[in-house]
């Protein structure tokens, strides 16, 4: 029997071994040759990792739901490639010159192309964005996200998803066919950004009200923008086609998206490599063995993460134990190690690429042992004797592992503290970094919109939605105050700026480590791809100018 | 025996009545909520998204006062007694994952390719596991036996989402002949969806037979040879009877008791999907449903999935116990 089991142990090894010269074989690049020439079938394939929770614009939240609703509907503005804001549905982007804007910055007045129509060919009027806004507010529907919060300043917003108000009294009234009228409580220098997004796009009021929840479903759903919505097998795959009433200039060559749900990102790449998928996310174990592959993409996305305190719990109520921390994690080693390369050693909190991004912040305190352990000192923790004990909190993922792993090692080698690494099923961590219950962990922030509003207030201001690191400085309350209603961009990016200032190289009220780099495949004979720092996979801002080449 | 099928079947409520008790106490004390995203809900959005699905009532019981006051009236108004008398109605609720579905219409289609795949999967190990088992058995020690011997042990130690992997590096990296991994067309059941899904079949169907059909393969093994030189066997041959008559009648309806008590398990096993297969095969079962549906706190598909498991796995034992009637002459009911 002992004979049997070790000759079934050479079995399973050598076919183990087998199975590893496959897949290392099938790494060596395949040399497809592409041409300039339109293929027959303009059909592209990516990866979704499973169900959407929801492809209702105004409930949305999840990066893959918003991927798959921005090709269904068009917003009044949009996106250029470099986050600027261009007409969409809107005839032109309203400012003060061209009288959209009125002079003490709180009525907005949209004017509407008058060839918009939805999918069906009905026309699409000033009151479908009407209907679409309130809905936004709606405590039954829109007010049970996070993204209402956005567009709170809207006269009457806050009173209706309150439940104390009605839609009646939002302040979005269509004046006629192709005018639509904002109202505000206070000037918001960023509403125009906000309206090229998700939540504000237009729904059908008729189709919602015929069929309640299931209005998303394929054959229910008609949306305005340049693709349909076709098929939708419930956690497979979802296939939307070219709209044939689609309205806009940038009518789209592709025909088909078919978006597949893969969970396993790996099972992913093995589809991609037996040409299921025309593009795919790289895995991170996997990323070094694709390095210089000519079919790897990189793209910066608006995204940090960091080194999460709570300000409140001790010791990091003291900003030189912040600020020696810092100091004592080599942000490129982590990138050249964890991250395999796709990511960029980050010192400020808001990003390159972001308007606000500066690049002197934070770089008083580089990666640096001894300058470390001095501050240590100064804040009375000499070599770290009598620091309390310090328990880094993640969620259960790969990434968080090996990050905790990471520092756990950095922390110990270049400051001498020992910290320990306490894993929470994920919905638990997210239970309890939510209530801020505790000591250390990993943060990150992607970017709603371009914009230092999306990246400041929210997470900085004292007692703010999202600030779970506890950070309090009433002078950065008092700037975002100010920022938030100064309609000179030059000096509101000045404002933020100081704030920045404060909460990093002051505070250290959060310790940047990275900036994050997204790393895809994709087939040669996909062409048009054009990336931006939101996109949540590459091009997706733009699936109209992508066309498959002939292969 | 339909007294004996009838009370047990009367006696699944209180069981399921039961479980759902446990499993709805356990689901809301457990950390997290459906709504704790990375970004925080306004207090304002919380309370209207409770408010819309009863989130906001008391778990099991109000406090004693309104208790006292209109237990005998009417029933409380709570999450669990609100869930308890819609379920009865046939309303197993609303998704919070999958806001456009219900419940019953996601667990409906879950099950269905769950259990197309765990029913050909069933077969597969059940034919291919006594058929070895019996050969195995039959040839004790010779090559044939070893080979069936290491197989089995292949199969029970090899997790499956290893096989699963290498069997997708083989067929679908190396060689190409089958696609990674889908369930394209989910609207078919069972053998029906052989035509239109095999490519997408074959090699889940191997990852999720493979431990099955060991277990049944050595339980078969096993039995076989402790009758093998049993008094009954050698009388039997003694008589002069067939070879063919000696095994199948004499020694396979013995050795078959054991492994229709494994049968039992191994079938509700089957059926009720396997995570891992779904997940790295991206096939929409109930098993993936039932493990997303706890890590995102979706109450009402937990508690739908588990009370569909609870079910499945007492009448699969339901079922066995009966069929013992048919095989052991010793045992009635």
């Amino acid at each position: 029997m002992a004979a049997l089991a070790r000759k079934a142990t050479l079995i399973l090894l050598s076919l183990m071994i087998l199975a590893f010269g496959a897949l290392l074989a099938a790494c060596e690049a395949e040399e497809t040759p592409t041409s300039e020439v339109p293929a027959e079938r303009q059909e592209l394939r990516i990866r979704t990792p499973g169900e959407p929770t929801t492809l209702d614009p105004q409930i949305a939240a999840f990066a893959s739901d918003i991927n798959i609703i921005k090709q269904l509907f068009r917003g009044l503005l949009w996106y250029d490639q470099n986050l600027g804001i261009v007409p969409a549905a809107a005839k032109e982007t309203p400012s003060k010159e061209n009288g959209g804007i009125s002079e003490d910055g709180l009525t907005y007045t949209f004017r509407l192309r008058d060839d918009l129509v939805w999918s069906d060919g009905e026309p699409l009027t000033a009151s479908d964005f009407e209907y679409s806004l309130k809905r936004l507010f709606d405590p039954e529907v829109g007010a049970h996200g996070y993204y209402y919060g956005f567009y709170i300043n809207i006269v009457g917003s806050e009173a209706y998803a309150a439940g104390e108000g009605s839609a009646e009294e939002v302040a979005v009234t269509a004046i006629d066919d192709t005018t639509l009228e904002i109202k505000l409580t206070r000037v918001q220098p960023t509403l125009l950004q906000l309206l090229a997004l998700w939540p504000a796009f237009p729904v059908r009021q008729d189709v919602v009200e015929e069929h309640g929840d299931a209005w998303t479903e394929a054959g229910n759903l008609i949306g305005n923008g340049p693709f349909v919505l076709k098929e939708w097998v419930h956690d497979d795959h979802i296939t939307l086609e070219a709209n044939a009433n689609y309205w806009g200039d940038d009518k789209p060559t592709l025909q088909r998206i078919v978006f597949r749900m893969i969970p396993d990102e790996s099972v992913a790449l093995i589809a991609y490599q037996n040409n299921e998928l025309d593009m795919t996310a790289i895995p991170l174990p996997d990323t070094g063995r694709f390095e210089g592959n000519p079919e790897s993409l990189k793209y910066a996305e608006l995204a940090t993460v960091a080194l999460g305190f709570n300000n409140t719990r001790e010791p990091f109520t003291d900003p030189l134990v912040r600020k020696a921390f810092r100091m004592a994690v080599d942000s490129q080693a982590y990138v050249d190690s964890v991250r395999q390369g796709s990511g960029l050693p980050a010192f400020s909190w808001i990003p390159p690429g972001m308007p606000g991004y500066n690049p002197d912040i934070g770089t008083d305190y580089p990666f640096d042992p001894e300058g470390a352990k001095g501050l240590l000192a100064q804040a009375g923790y000499p070599d770290g004797e009598g620091l309390p004990d310090i328990t880094i909190t993640i969620g259960d993922t790969q990434a968080s592992r090996l990050t905790a792993q990471f520092l756990q090692e950095q922390l110990r080698t270049n400051l001498g503290v020992n910290i320990d690494i306490e894993v929470l099923e994920s919905a638990t961590y997210q239970d309890r970094y939510l209530a801020s219950e505790f000591q250390f962990t990993l943060v990150g922030w992607r970017a709603d919109y371009a914009d230092p509003e999306n990246w400041l207030p929210q997470l900085f201001g004292t007692d703010a939605g999202l600030n779970q690191y506890k950070y309090s400085n009433p002078a950065v309350d008092d700037l975002f105050a100010q920022a938030a209603v100064e309609l000179d961009n030059g000096k509101r990016l000045d404002l933020y700026d100081q704030a920045q200032e404060i909460i990093i190289d002051e505070d250290m009220g959060t310790a940047p480590l990275y900036y994050s780099i997204r790393n895809w495949l994709v087939k040669p004979w996909v062409a048009g791809i054009i990336t931006t720092g939101l996109d949540s996979s590459p091009g997706d801002w733009f699936y109209t100018n992508v066309r498959i080449l002939a292969h | 025996m339909i007294v004996y099928a009838t009370r047990r079947l009367l006696g699944m409520i209180p069981v399921l009545f039961f479980i759902a008790v446990v499993t709805f106490a356990l689901m809301h004390a457990v950390p997290g909520g459906p709504w704790d995203r990375e970004k925080r809900l306004p207090p304002q959005a919380l309370a209207n998204v409770e408010a819309k699905y009863g989130l906001d009532k008391p778990v099991f019981a109000p406090s004693w006062r309104v208790w006292e006051q209109e237990f005998w009236r009417e029933l409380p108004d709570t999450q669990f007694v609100n869930y308890i008398t819609d379920a009865i109605r046939g309303d197993l609720g609303v998704s919070y994952r999958q806001l456009n579905r219900p419940v019953a219409d996601i667990l409906l289609e879950g099950i269905r390719i769950s259990a197309t795949l765990g029913l050909m999967a069933l077969v597969v190990s059940t034919v291919v596991g006594m058929a070895f088992g019996i050969l195995s058995a039959l040839r004790q020690n010779s090559w044939l036996d070893y080979a069936c011997v290491a197989f089995a042990t292949l199969g029970a130690s090899v997790p499956n989402f290893v096989l699963g992997l290498l069997l997708m590096v083989l067929f679908t990296v190396h060689l190409h002949w089958l696609p990674s991994s889908g369930w394209t067309n989910p609207t078919t059941f069972f053998f029906l969806s052989i035509p239109s899904n095999w490519k997408q079949l074959v090699m889940p169907l191997i990852a999720l037979s493979a431990f099955p059909t060991a277990y049944i393969m050595r339980v078969v093994r096993a039995s076989l040879l402790e009758v093998l030189h049993q008094d009954y066997v050698r009388t039997a041959r003694a008589k002069g009877l067939a070879e063919h008559v000696v095994v199948m009648r004499h020694m396979l309806r013995n050795a078959f008791i054991p492994v229709l008590t494994v049968l039992g398990p191994v079938a509700a096993f089957l059926v009720t999907g396997s995570f891992i297969i779904e997940y790295l095969f991206a096939i929409p079962g109930i098993g993936r449903q039932f493990v997303y549906s706890i890590s995102a706190r979706d109450y009402g598909v937990i508690m739908g999935a588990t009370l569909f498991y609870a079910v499945v796995v007492a009448a699969a034992n339901l079922i066995v116990d009966l069929t013992y009637v048919v095989v052991d002459p010793r045992i009635r009911y």
